[in-house]
């Protein structure tokens, strides 16, 4: 069933009755050519793109609960391609511009608001370091304006531009960054993967993989084995556990971030924000709560709920840079499991398995990823070989010297 | 969350940073073990459950800490002087 | 002496010493200690106990701070102390503790270094709102380092109704004002 307006009014004239279930229920079938482990949103991505753009007709969907339930239900929904280095910013742009044509492609509202996002800075430092973060966006096809304190003022008049310590001298401001409805992004690619004839398989935990010759055949599941010719695994959150299956270890270790949500407010905030003197960043949803987040709490974590330091923390950041926001209340506090990888850059990559694949490290930025990702994934799935904005992204890259440190960090809490 | 000092009594763990696995005690010689080496600096088993770990009470006595931590549920089951673990292990200083 | 125009001045940049009564609490910005640390050296342990025994310096255990004659002293870390003595006499501490150890602990002048204030009063309801000390565990000739609004400071309980803070002289205003501030929101 194809979704439109006309759609939405002739069931609102005949009682709602023609709507159907937006994906099947399928039982697993013995084998498919293509198995991918997790079903959030790399995962269904991954699916999508392998069945639409790669030919692939035999592809299920592994999930342990239900789809959408892990991070792609938990971040704060901001997606951006405001990178610097060679090996991220052609990704995360590539990435942008899918979020761009996406709705249309998959049929399915994910509410996605090019809003902009800007990042503020405080000190000539930091305005040198945007300014040529800036102008790499923009060599690589992305867009990017520098902003001086009064045309910050005319965006956000309320902020506190004569802080003692951190006084806004400007930002940096991607247009084309926003937020996005993330559960609808889930639901999109996965009914969008369902009509394209993949298997969305919940309440199916992979237990473990079957190795044969150093060739994947397929994996154990709570629902039994299932054949596979290859497999894919993307599960933020839970990478290091799946891929001890097989015998791996990874450059990646799980903390938890935090996120938070105020009551609902009248519109203040219309775009992104970043605080560029401390980790606080802020937007407001169609709802009116104010979204914000900021560090990781900075130890190993698959709590999936962090500890009051760190939100004390990031109230400190929300008071310096916006001191209103002192008097909204906050409504929801919640944490998501962030598979930190040594340098802050993310993983699609071959394993040394044959068949098997790898796609996780995202540290705090999987979400923007997500069609990228998938698509990227795909890709590497379908040809054996990475897609060429994501060549990048590779397991061995630390002992060959090529690390994608965009930030200088990664799990190491105490570089945060 | 409240870290057991073994000399001080429960500590508030906003006193500390954190390191990570407390396997990084064991450095091997880099010169001699590249590949090894590349393990120890980048590899990590990142259990959900039991882990020992590394903590620096940086605000309080400066001593570095092996915590037994359940990372699935934040218990804390025991710390010890890592100076102490060390030391069980043969190593001199 | 030769002759100058400097005047000393205090950790708070002032000519006087800065004192706040507010409400039933003062804080007192202190001049008068000279402060000193003092590590073991690796296996000379025993020689520094015996020697400080033999002085009438006092090395309390891990979380104390003790008192005897001239020298105070409070335990900061695995092996390490800070000691205390009058300013008027001790200025040059790290002459005086010198010879009395010889080449058995590492002894660095740190009078200079710190911020140091006393402060009187009721405790319990100021300091429940600085800092995470569980005051009720950390009685009388009790001594740690902890965290008040981002700053490392030590603290020492000299009695039921005394603290000893020190903070790095650098951060010494915000110190201060943190301390004041929380006063002024208690009392």
């Amino acid at each position: 069933m194809r979704y439109s307006g006309l759609r939405v009014f002739r069931e609102a004239m005949t009682g709602h009755k023609g709507w159907t279930p937006a994906w099947r229920d399928p039982d697993p079938q013995p084998s498919y050519d293509v198995v991918i482990v997790g079903g959030g949103g790399h995962g269904l991505a991954a699916a999508y793109y392998l069945a639409k753009e790669f030919g692939q007709l035999r592809v299920a969907v592994l999930e342990k609960g239900w789809i959408g339930g892990g991070n792609v239900g938990r971040n704060t929904t901001i997606i951006r391609s405001n990178y610097l280095l060679d090996g991220n910013q052609p990704f995360y742009e590539f990435s942008m511009k899918l979020w761009e044509g996406m709705e249309q492609d998959f049929n399915y509202n994910a509410m996605v608001s090019q809003r902009g996002i800007l990042n503020l800075f405080h000190s000539d430092a930091q305005r040198d370091a945007y300014t040529r973060r800036g102008n790499a966006m923009i060599l690589h096809g992305a867009d990017a304006e520098l902003l001086d304190r009064e045309q910050v003022r005319r965006m956000y008049p309320f902020l506190n531009f004569d802080h003692a310590r951190f006084p806004i001298k400007g930002g940096l401001l991607q247009r084309r960054g926003g937020t996005a409805r993330h559960d609808a992004v889930a639901w999109g690619y996965a009914r969008g993967a369902d009509q394209r004839g993949v298997d969305i398989i919940q309440n199916c935990q992979v237990t473990g993989f079957r190795i044969v010759n150093g060739r994947v055949t397929g994996v154990e599941t709570t629902r039994g084995f299932i054949g596979a010719l290859k497999v894919g695994v993307a599960v933020a959150g839970n990478s290091s556990r799946v891929m001890a299956m097989a015998g791996m270890r990874l450059p990646i270790e799980s903390h938890v971030l935090q996120a938070f949500v105020s009551e609902g407010l009248k519109p203040v905030i219309d775009g992104v924000m970043t605080f560029g003197a401390g980790h606080f960043y802020v937007s407001q949803s169609d709802k009116g709560g104010l979204v914000f987040g900021g560090d990781i709490d900075g130890y190993n974590s698959y709590a999936q709920r962090g500890n009051l330091p760190v939100i004390e923390d990031v109230a400190e950041g929300g008071m310096a840079l916006m001191p209103m926001i002192g008097r909204a209340r906050l409504l929801r506090t919640w944490g998501g499991i962030m598979d930190m990888s040594m340098d802050g850059s993310p993983f699609i990559d071959r394993t040394g398995i044959d068949g098997l694949y790898f796609n996780g490290g995202w540290c705090y930025g999987g979400f923007k990823a997500t069609p990228a990702s998938g698509f990227c994934f795909a890709h590497l799935i379908a040809k054996d070989e990475p897609h060429p904005t994501a060549s990048a992204y590779r397991l061995d890259r630390f002992r060959r010297g090529a690390m994608i440190d965009e930030k200088g960090q990664g799990a190491q809490p105490n570089l945060h | 969350m409240l870290i057991p000092h073994p000399l001080l009594g429960p500590r508030d763990a906003q006193e500390f940073t954190y390191l990570g696995d407390a396997a990084l005690i064991d450095r091997p010689d880099g010169l001699r073990e590249p590949e090894a080496f590349h393990d120890y600096l980048y590899l990590r088993d990142n259990p959900a459950g039991v882990h020992r770990e590394l903590w620096f009470h940086e605000q309080g006595d400066r001593s570095w800490l092996v915590v037994t931590r359940n990372t699935v549920t934040h218990e804390i089951l025991g710390a010890e002087l890592a100076r102490d673990v060390a030391r069980g292990r043969g190593r001199s200083k | 002496m030769a002759s100058h125009n400097l005047k000393p001045l205090s950790a708070l940049g002032r000519e006087t010493l800065a004192v706040e009564t507010i409400g039933p609490v003062s804080t007192a910005e202190d001049a008068d200690t000279a402060l000193a640390s003092l590590a073991i050296r690796r296996g000379r342990e025993a020689e520094v106990m015996e020697r400080a025994a033999q002085a009438g310096l006092p090395l309390p255990e891990p979380g104390r701070a003790e008192s005897q004659g001239d020298w105070g002293a409070f335990w900061v870390s695995p092996g390490m102390w800070m000691v205390e003595a009058p300013f008027a006499t001790h200025e040059d501490i790290v002459a005086h503790l010198k010879p009395l150890f010889g080449e058995s602990a590492s002894i660095t002048e740190q009078t200079d270094a710190w911020a140091r204030f006393e402060v009187a009063g009721p405790l319990q309801p100021l300091f429940e709102r600085l800092c995470n000390l569980d005051l009720e565990r950390f009685g009388p000739g009790s001594a740690t380092r902890t965290m008040m609004e981002h700053l490392g400071v030590y603290a020492i309980r000299r009695a039921p109704d005394r603290m000893t803070l020190l903070g790095g002289r650098s951060s010494a205003y915000s110190l201060h004002h943190a301390l004041v501030t929380a006063a002024r929101s208690v009392f």
